[in-house]
């Protein structure tokens, strides 16, 4: 039997159903009329009757076709409420997972990062301090260039004062013994100058 | 060429010899110092005046013309020099003057016994003077010392003795110029 045969006799017990329930409630409003009292709370057993027997043809009925389609589809419906929290529990591990990773990627870039920092620290500092001391040392060269170049222009106007006077001390003794001396004076310090002048076999 | 140095040495000494002897002979002393005063002003003109000397070493010109030319340049010199002059020449040695003078200097020391002093001043010497530079060379040098005078007015002063190849320089030009190195080192 397929699933459609099951429908349709299903369908067809509920309008049986229907069909009973239409019939006995119009019976027993004929007799209720007729009756009072305590027998307004009691079932009447000619309305109860036909209705258990209609309920459980009814149940039977949904026993047998009705409810294996729906526990089938509350089975399927089970399946795969199961199968979405399996798929968001392993998502929530996957997550997790990655979030731990990322968390330990993020501590190693931070590590790396500091690192990084603290190297570029380190090398600052190392190329400042050579820098400082390289330029310490130009400074020093270049006053010690300075000074040798004063004391070098110190001696040089020193030789040129010296030469000055003894070319102006000469050039004065010349003009005083050239032009200020007499023929006498002059003959006396050749005098002077032979008396006193070394030997012919001296050199 | 070592032979050829060997016979230009022989020469010379002949012709220094012949010249000294020649003019001792006429002269004396005077006539040598005199022959000895324009040789050395016959050496200074060959050393300013090239031309002479190449004329006279020139084979485009006979010995003869050669030895005329000399003795037509320098015949206001005495006659033994004139004529030693134009042999020089003759022979293609006027080049060897400044060695004859030298062989005739020492022969003047050696064989007349007389030493030369050539003596620069910028002023003329007295008798006073005069005695005192011949005593000093005798004392010094021995032999009949004989002073050549030589004004010179481009000297300061002092003085400048020369004999033959020993020299006393006592000018002042040499004293201040050793002033003047010396005032340039301190």
């Amino acid at each position: 039997m397929t699933v459609i045969q099951k429908t349709k006799m299903f369908g067809s017990g509920i309008a049986a159903a229907f069909a009973c329930q239409q019939f006995v409630p119009a019976v027993a409003l004929a007799e209720e009329e007729a009756e009072g009292g305590i027998s307004l709370i009691l079932p009447n057993m000619v309305e109860f009757i036909p209705m258990l027997v209609a309920f459980i043809i009814l149940w039977a009925i949904l026993a047998k076709f009705g409810w294996p389609v729906f526990d089938k589809m509350l089975q399927k419906r089970s399946d795969t409420i199961q199968e979405n929290l399996q798929k968001a529990e392993d998502a929530r591990i996957e997550g997790e997972r990655i979030l731990a990773e990322y968390k330990q990627e993020l501590d190693a870039a931070k590590q790396q990062a500091a690192q990084i920092v603290a190297d570029a620290k380190k090398t600052g500092e190392a190329a400042k301090a050579g820098i400082t001391e390289a330029a310490q040392k130009e400074a020093a060269d270049m006053i010690e260039k300075a000074r040798a170049a004063i004391e070098s222009e110190k001696k040089a106007a020193a030789a040129d004062l010296q030469h000055s006077v003894a070319d102006t001390s000469v050039a004065l003794a010349s003009k005083l013994f050239g032009e200020g001396l007499s023929v006498e004076e002059h003959r006396a310090l050749i005098e002077r100058y032979v008396n006193e002048a070394g030997s012919f076999n001296a050199g | 060429m070592p032979a050829n140095r060997f016979l230009e040495k022989a020469e010379v000494e002949v012709y220094a010899n012949t010249l000294l002897d020649s003019l001792n002979s006429t002269g004396g002393i005077d006539a040598v110092m005199e022959a000895r005063t324009q040789m050395e002003q016959v050496v200074a003109y060959n050393r300013s005046h090239t031309d002479l000397l190449n004329v006279s070493s020139s084979s485009e010109y006979s010995p003869e013309q050669r030895n005329n030319l000399v003795k037509g340049v320098f015949k206001d010199t005495s006659p033994a020099l004139a004529s030693m002059l134009g042999i020089m020449a003759e022979r293609g040695g006027l080049h060897m003057l400044p060695r004859v003078l030298s062989a005739f200097n020492e022969l003047i020391r050696s064989k007349l016994g007389v030493t030369v002093v050539d003596v620069v001043t910028r002023v003329p010497l007295d008798d006073h003077l005069r005695e005192l530079i011949k005593n000093k060379a005798f004392n010094e040098l021995g032999g009949n010392v004989v002073l050549r005078e030589q004004i010179d007015e481009n000297m300061l002063g002092g003085i400048i003795m020369n004999a033959g190849s020993k020299r006393i320089d006592a000018s002042m030009n040499t004293m201040l110029e050793a002033a003047r190195v010396a005032l340039k080192r301190a």
